[in-house]
């Protein structure tokens, strides 16, 4: 079933590149291969068993046996919701594409096909070797998604950034995997091997690693994840990825890729660095909190919408990592035996954090999609740009109150998935710490500011902002840069002027914009068409799916207790009792609010 | 036990001393693919006499049959094993047939083939004699054989002059063009220099050690009382780490490297960046771990330091090349690098059997997945320049739109150097880094995955530049077509053999792990561990 799931994509995409060149027929075949895939995923979730700890669905079978490397594939509570997520998403954003895609079809789909299956991959590998093969796979159609089909001229530089920032993060962590390979022989004494679940438990068993080998691996792989997730610091290939991704790309990055970190650290850190997961919570939980203000902050002052979304990733991101680290550090041995309980008792945090993985799955998927939605019609995602021409919000009705639902989805209104989330990693927060949950709070204001406040320069734009002058001037500007952009602009600039062409008989057939802003929509709102068929396809199941899980959390909920258990086990009986540390965090934190 | 053991031993070095120069049977069985190989240069160079200048792009057929046929000789003598009590060496000691040789042999076969595949457009385009071409090549793979095969010092000189003096022929072989040349002399002037060098070192050792059989030269070392801790031993060492570290083009025995590989034409540098280099690997860990394996604690410091400079170097100087060719160059100095990680994972311990077949055996591994992905990455460079274009990154310039499938064999080339699975490149990395965090060399390991990351930023450059940027205007007029059949066969076989030995390693990499054991078998019947 897995690898069925894991598979099916790449015959998709084998069969994409020998079928003869017709785009519709790429199309439908991309289409069915995905929604085969959805359907495969909801047959998934609900034939899994929440109540039965460990991994569903296993597969197993000899693969490198003198490396040790098996060919391992299942699911536990946590990876099957992002293989749902990993459908829905992927299925929408093929259909997000029909039209948004025009040039080089076939290798787009074929990209986007291979892109699915590495990222399939990566939740379902049981076995390290596997799981970094699917983990680097993921790096090149998606470099390619970025760099072939992006927005501007900057679409190349974001791609090697974001490829670059990835491999070096990989690179040390597939040095941690080998070095933790060589120290599970040495602890349990057993034949070395790469799976997962038995180094998982057989350390645990063992009474896990030495803390010395705890913190530099915790370190190693913390990087990898954290460059992914992305935490601040290392954040700053997100925005230029995002920025220059096309919409299904931003979709992808933003509603799965980025999971792939918070996974790992879920997967692998906590429970095979406890003592490290612990005595490095702090640092990771003053990094989340930074990335939490700083990705709000920043995102208030975006002028582009696609930007600002992106930065709120940032700061969604932020949640997770602070309930993943908030859990861990419930870990204190002050009551021998007690640990387990101790651990669980702050489970709230550990659910907040998947919980917001898979919400802000949809949630920003869905803002993405919204945005590629008006970047389709206009050819522009600068905020003032739109403000001072149109009020979408009177020519897109529709479209404008699904906008509506998200944003507030976003900035955390109860009843829908966003609030749920965050609301339990604060409550996470703050059994470790009134401080952090203080901190983490103060940011649904700032979200509030700007998630609005960019509403309502893009829907409600006011008359008296009406400014065409501005829009002439950026209009012109942006023209310029695109020509005066090397061979670029000798390739393109025929296809821009067909694109005129196209427009004047109202028609929607763009290939890729080059960043400069359609004319006519702008100065005549009047041909704006509401959403379509296959954008209302793709807005509002996420939309329903986001109430859904907001008005019955539990449904998600409910697939995290055995997981958080089990991590929990593993984390209590493989932590070095003798040397953990008890961070005065009060102090600290105190200390860095000064 | 352990004194008819000794006995046994003495018995047979008895006989490796005392053996008359008289061939058996047996001994020719031993050196089937070698001679299969010797068969083949003759009769392209007599054939070559014969046929009509227009006929002779068949001999290509000629080479890769004997190569073919060398290579299924070979792999019939991984199931050799000699009768009970005879040693697996023959010619007195001076040739061993292990499996250690025979995939070593193999590695040198698929180099050979492959370079005979991506050579002919490029060779007859330029007017250069190809029937030459084929001759000269196959004996520079029949020294390669014989380097691998070395029990001696003797041989091993032969067969690296063979190679060397082959391959400097053929980096000059564009008579007409000055950087051949240039590449040319450079290469000979120190590469006579070098090899003097380490001829000086195995007199050196000789003198040390009263013989020149490794065995005996490991064993003398072990008798000898003092003889280990001796500075004089040390500096035959370092002589002979200098010797070969300048055929493997270590850093900073380097310098030749990148004039020779981008004035040889590319064919050539495809195939000198590969097959010798293999060769000269073979060389160092048949004379490090075969005849030095007591010095292993100074030595593969030595090797550790080198391998750091050169991945270094090679990767960070690499960045600054505008032709591919020459980024190229520097970036097999990069894999030296690699290369020489696994070799520095080596313990002298007996102990540890499962390490120091790991160690060797990344070496051996990764020597067969360097040949496939970097005669790929040149092979398609070729195609490019067979097309009239020059050798740039901008000439890549849009090579996805207007040659899909090509562009689609270099990205796999590429991604296996950079080494990212799930291509055989990555896989060769993780079993050299797997190999040096066993024997305690994590920091180096770190380095070199760092490395791996600058590396992938050049790689990546051409990687833009075939998808991401647009063909450039004259395209269309150069895009002609040409028969080029043998070059697209190796592709094909290429990207095949990367991918495969990417995902399905396992058969590859036990074959490897056997070859190296085989060879510490060797190491442990002549120092009389059982």
């Amino acid at each position: 079933m897995l690898s069925v799931m894991t598979y099916l994509p790449l015959i998709g995409a084998v069969l994409i590149l020998v079928v003869p060149k017709n785009n519709d027929l790429i199309r439908w075949i991309a289409l069915l291969t995905t929604f085969a895939n959805f359907v495969l995923s909801l047959i998934l979730i609900f034939t899994f068993n929440q109540n039965v700890s460990g991994y569903q669905f296993e597969e197993k079978a000899d693969w490198i046996p003198s490396i040790g490397a098996g060919y391992h594939m299942g699911v536990d509570g946590v990876s099957v919701l992002m293989v749902l997520l990993d459908g829905l998403l992927f299925f929408l954003a093929i259909i997000a594409s029909w039209k948004a895609i025009q040039t080089r079809v076939r290798e787009y789909y074929f990209a986007m096909l291979l892109l699915y299956v590495g990222c399939v991959g990566v939740f379902v590998a049981l076995d390290f070797f596997l799981f970094y093969i699917f983990w680097e796979l993921v790096l090149i159609p998606m470099a390619v998604l970025i760099g072939v089909w992006g927005g501007s001229n900057r679409r190349i530089y974001a791609s090697v950034k974001f490829f670059l920032y990835t491999l070096v993060g990989s690179l040390l962590m597939l040095v941690a995997i080998i070095a933790l390979y060589f120290q599970y022989t040495d602890v349990t004494k057993k034949a070395s091997t790469l799976d997962i679940p038995t180094i998982t438990n057989e350390l645990a068993k063992a009474g896990g690693l030495s803390t010395t080998f705890q913190y530099w691996a915790f370190a190693a792989f913390a990087l990898a994840f954290c460059i992914k997730v992305p935490l601040w610091p290392f954040h700053t290939w997100l925005p230029d990825a995002h920025t220059e991704a096309p919409t299904a790309g931003s979709v992808i990055l933003a509603g799965i890729m980025l999971k792939m970190g918070a996974y790992g650290l879920i997967r692998f850190n906590l429970p095979l660095f406890p003592n490290a997961s612990h005595d490095f919570a702090p640092i990771m939980i003053v990094l989340s909190l930074i990335a939490i203000i700083y990705g709000a902050a920043v995102a208030l002052v975006q002028p582009d919408m696609k930007r600002l979304v992106a930065y709120s990733s940032v700061s969604h991101m932020g949640f997770v990592v602070l309930g993943l680290f908030s859990f861990a550090s419930g870990l204190t041995l002050d009551k021998k035996g007690n640990e387990l309980n101790i651990l669980l008792d702050n489970r709230q945090a550990f659910d907040g954090a998947v919980f917001t993985m898979f919400s802000h799955g949809l949630l920003t998927g869905g803002l993405f999609l919204c945005v590629g939605v008006i970047y389709e019609r206009l050819h522009t995602r600068d905020i003032k740009t739109i403000q001072s021409t149109l009020r979408i919000a009177n020519r897109m009705p529709a479209y404008a109150s699904i906008m509506m639902l998200y944003t507030m989805g976003s900035l955390g209104l109860p009843m829908i998935s966003g609030f749920v989330g965050e609301f339990l990693v604060m409550q996470g927060a703050f059994r470790v710490n009134g401080w952090y949950a203080f901190v983490a709070s103060f940011v649904i204001i700032l979200a509030a500011l700007y998630m609005l406040w960019v509403y309502q320069r893009v829907f409600f734009g006011k008359a008296e902002d009406y400014d065409l002058a501005f829009v002439d001037a950026r209009i012109q500007e942006a023209e310029a840069i695109s020509n005066a952009h090397g061979g670029h602009g000798a390739e393109h600039g025929a296809e821009a002027h067909d694109e005129h062409e196209h427009d004047e008989h109202g028609h929607e057939e763009h290939g890729h914009g080059h960043g400069h802003a359609d004319k006519d929509m702008l100065r005549n709102g009047a041909k704006l068409p509401d959403l379509n068929l296959g954008e209302w396809f793709t807005l509002y199941p996420m939309a329903a799916a986001a109430i859904v899980v907001g008005i019955f959390p539990s449904l998600v909920l409910d697939f995290l207790g055995k997981p958080a258990e089990q991590i929990a086990h593993a984390m209590t009986s493989g932590a070095q009792h003798a040397t953990i540390i008890n961070v005065d965090l009060v102090a600290l934190v105190q200390q860095l609010i000064k | 036990m352990s004194l008819s053991v000794n006995a046994f031993i003495s018995a047979n070095l008895l006989q490796i001393s005392n053996a008359k120069p008289s061939f058996s049977g047996d001994d020719f069985i031993k050196i089937l693919p070698e001679l299969i190989v010797l068969l083949t240069g003759t009769v392209v160079m007599l054939a070559d006499l014969f046929l009509p200048r227009d006929r002779r792009p068949i001999l290509g057929y000629v080479s890769i049959l004997g190569y073919a046929g060398a290579i299924v000789a070979s792999s019939f003598l991984f199931y050799y094993s000699p009768p009970a009590g005879v040693p697996n060496t023959s010619f007195g000691g001076m040739f061993v047939r292990d499996n250690f040789t025979t995939f070593f042999e193999i590695t040198f076969l698929i180099s050979g083939i492959l370079s005979v595949l991506v050579a002919p457009n490029y060779v007859l385009k330029r007017n250069m004699p190809i029937g030459d071409f084929y001759n000269i090549q196959t004996s520079a793979v029949l020294g390669m054989m014989v380097t691998a095969a070395a029990g001696d010092l003797m041989v091993i000189f032969v067969g690296i002059e063979l190679i060397s003096i082959s391959v400097y022929i053929l980096t000059g072989f564009a008579r007409n063009d000055r950087g051949s040349a240039e590449g040319a002399l450079k290469y000979f002037l120190l590469g006579a220099f070098a090899s003097a060098i380490l001829v000086y070192g195995m007199a050196w050792l000789f003198g040390m050690t009263g013989s020149t059989n490794l065995n005996e030269i490991n064993q003398a070392i072990i008798t000898t009382k003092g003889l280990k801790e001796d500075i004089g031993l040390t500096f035959a060492m370092l002589l002979l780490i200098v010797g070969l570290g300048f055929k493997i083009a270590a850093v900073p025995f380097h310098v030749w490297t990148p004039d020779a590989y981008e004035g040889a034409p590319t064919p050539i540098t495809a195939f000198m960046s590969t097959g010798p280099k293999a060769a000269a690997f073979a060389a160092l860990i048949r004379v490090m771990v075969q005849g030095l394996p007591q010095l292993a604690e100074q030595w593969t410091l030595i090797i550790a330091i080198l391998a750091i400079l050169t991945m270094t170097l090679g990767n960070v100087v690499a960045i600054a090349q505008k032709s591919v060719k020459r980024m190229l160059a520097y970036s097999s100095i990069a894999h030296t690098g690699y290369i020489m990680i696994g070799l520095a994972a080596f313990v002298n311990n007996p102990q540890l059997p499962n390490l120091q077949r790991d160690a060797i055996g990344s070496v051996l591994i990764y020597s067969l997945i360097y040949v496939f992905m970097n005669i790929g990455a040149f092979g398609i460079a070729i195609w490019v320049q067979n097309k009239g274009g020059g050798i740039d990154v901008d000439d890549f310039n849009g090579l996805g739109s207007w040659a899909p499938v090509p562009a689609l064999a270099m990205a796999v080339c590429l991604f296996s150097l950079t080494g990212l699975p799930p291509t055989g490149g990555f896989f060769g990395k993780f079993f050299v880094f797997r190999a040096a965090i066993d024997s305690g060399l994590t920091w180096l390991v770190i380095i070199a995955a760092l490395n791996s990351a600058v590396s992938a930023f050049f790689y990546l450059r051409v990687i833009v530049a075939m998808y991401f940027r647009p063909a450039s205007e004259d395209v269309k007029t150069r895009n002609q077509p040409t028969g080029a059949f043998f070059l697209s066969a190796a592709m094909i076989i290429v990207t095949i053999a990367i991918l495969f030995l990417g995902i399905y390693p396992g058969p590859a990499l036990d074959l490897a792990k056997d070859s190296a054991g085989q060879l510490f078998q060797v190491v442990k019947i002549a120092t009389g561990q059982p």
